[in-house]
């Protein structure tokens, strides 16, 4: 057996480990476009502000030795153009690698308008591997003032840390609140009071038509008619499925591309995990990308037990997010407003120290949690939205302060300490 | 593997697992040492209480643990007793493994620096028996082979 990973990330390593643990002997090849070992993507702004190198453990989404211990051949810096499935080749730009079971985890790509004018002159970035943080490194060498499109998780944070080491930053957000996929309007704006702190100029309620300048970028005008003189546009209105190879090799794509619940796409031998993917949402009960490292982890790991003899199948996920921007830690899922035939449970007896807690239920099921300052027992609430737990009989204690496992009827406390 | 079971019938909320806890994770050890450390390590265990309820509770060593698979950077991983370890050194306090903890037993230490360390039960590895387990005196802890 020859297994081929195109991708070397979170969800390749992930099915590679996976691979290994069930087959000790056969070859796994690992290709990917980027040179670098597997990092950890959301340390990018870290790295941007020097509080993590690219030498360091922590950067690196496995330690050094990984790829030897698991026997790994790499072929890094390397671009894969299409997937022959007939002859089951894979095709680079002047070789061919064969294979019998191939899995694409090819990741995203940043998403940039098409009818941006001048969105591809000198001094537009996008920022969602290191190839780009390279890029941007470099230009802010010499620049000051930075436009970032787009208040999602990684604008925003990428906003806050480029202001904390000094730049003039203005982020510029479309909806009217930060985080807005992420949050609701009361927590969207204690991360706002965050951003403000930090010193970021934040514009809510309005989007950059054009960058101005002609071989370089010089500002960017507003729709709203506002200019705004920059030096660098950083691009972070989201990622959208990394198709491109899937596409050339006749592979059934919808919103992403397309697999069954063990990560087979429509073609045998082929799997595909991670962002690249559209996977079953149980909270919004249909299929979308959810570009989040845990599902590209679970999902690279039941790719590779399937890849290798072993069966596992994905039950569904749902967005679930972790971000903290200044003192605003937060974790998020689901729904972040609440739709008008769902019941919300707020606790905003602490908004003024940043504390705010909120779900959405529906018919007994938890649609959607924030929990803003105070964040331990969301875990608690992930799991009971995978587990389908009907939370009706104690909703409201859910939001309490110190909800914990007192907060649980009994029987429910030993189902979940069963399940270890 | 061995796990410590929470027998929450027994406890008497005295709080001796957390204060055994925090002085095993200190760097000598002794209690006087550990009272007096500037940053006192927490206690990875934690008595829940709302009466007649009460219960130590902290990690359950889960067996497919979705802390470990939603770690950026690898840095929780399963040590050869088969406990979940988190690697301090790499951590980088980004609370993902808070966000899928089905238990809500993984603490947020943000006194160390820049980067905020999650904070859980390692089973005392330098330990036969967990030092909660030793310090109960009550029988709410055991240490017992998983069932």
């Amino acid at each position: 057996m020859r297994y081929v990973i195109i991708g070397n990330s979170v969800a390749g390593l992930s099915a590679c480990e996976a691979i290994r643990a069930n087959d000790k002997d056969s070859a796994i090849t690992v290709i990917s476009d980027e040179p670098f070992f597997a990092y950890s993507r959301p340390l990018l702004s870290d790295y941007i502000t020097g509080h993590v190198k690219i030498e360091d453990d922590r950067f690196h989404y496995r330690r050094a030795a990984f790829y030897d211990n698991l026997n790994i051949e790499r072929m890094l810096g390397k671009k894969v153009r299409q997937v022959d499935t007939k002859n089951k080749k894979i095709i680079l730009d002047n070789e061919a690698v064969e294979y019998d079971r191939c899995l694409i985890a090819t990741g995203g790509t940043p998403f940039v308008p098409p009818n941006l004018k001048n969105s591809d002159i000198e001094g537009v970035y996008s920022f969602t591997n290191l190839t780009y943080a390279l890029e941007l490194e470099q230009a802010l060498k010499i620049a000051k003032k930075i436009v970032v499109v787009g208040a999602g998780l990684i604008g925003a944070k990428l906003a806050e840390k480029l202001s904390l080491n000094g730049f003039d930053v203005t982020i510029v957000e479309l909806t009217n609140k930060v985080l807005g996929l992420a949050l609701d309007v009361p927590a969207s704006s204690i991360v706002t009071g965050q951003m403000i702190k930090a010193g970021v100029n934040v514009i809510t309620g309005d989007s950059v038509s054009e960058i101005m300048g002609t071989k370089k970028c010089e500002g960017v005008v507003l729709a709203s008619g506002k200019k705004i003189e920059c030096d660098i546009v950083v691009m972070a209105i989201g990622v959208k499925p990394n198709v491109t190879i899937a596409k050339a090799s006749g592979i059934a794509i919808n919103r992403g591309l397309a697999v069954s619940e063990t990560m087979q796409t429509s073609v045998k031998d082929i799997f595909a995990a991670g962002d690249v993917v559209e996977l079953y949402d149980k909270v919004f009960q249909m299929n979308h990308p959810i570009p989040i490292i845990p599902w590209a982890s679970v999902c690279g790991r039941i790719a590779g037990e399937n890849m290798s003899g072993g069966y596992k199948i994905f039950e569904g996920g749902f967005p679930v997010n972790s971000i903290s921007i200044g003192n605003a830690s937060f974790i998020s899922m689901g729904y972040a407003e609440t739709p008008e035939d769902c019941q919300e449970y707020v606790n905003d007896k602490r908004i003024d120290e940043g504390i705010y807690k909120k779900i959405v239920v529906k018919e007994g099921a938890i649609k959607g949690a924030i929990f803003m300052g105070e964040i331990e027992r969301a875990g608690m609430v992930s799991a009971m939205i995978k587990d389908n737990i009907d939370v009706s009989s104690f909703a409201e204690r859910i939001v309490e302060d110190g909800f914990w496992w007192h907060s649980l009827e009994r029987t429910l406390r030993e189902k979940l300490t069963r399940r270890v | 593997m061995k796990l410590v079971y929470i027998k929450e019938n027994a406890c008497v909320e005295c709080k001796l697992c957390e204060l055994a806890c925090y002085v095993e994770h200190s760097p000598t050890k002794d209690i006087l040492d550990a009272y007096e450390m500037q940053i006192r390590p927490l206690p990875r265990c934690e008595v829940d209480v709302e009466l007649p309820y009460s219960a130590s509770i902290m990690c359950r060593h889960c067996i497919d643990a979705p802390c470990l698979t939603a770690c950026q950077n690898g840095s929780i991983y399963r040590d050869e007793r088969g406990a979940v370890i988190v690697n301090e050194k790499t951590c980088v306090g980004c609370w993902m493994c808070i966000m899928m903890c089905p238990y809500g037993v993984i603490k947020r230490d943000r006194r160390h620096g820049y980067f905020g360390i999650s904070t859980k039960c390692d089973l005392c590895p330098e330990r036969e028996t967990p030092a909660c387990v030793d310090a109960c005196p009550n029988g709410a802890l055991l240490f017992d082979d998983r069932g």
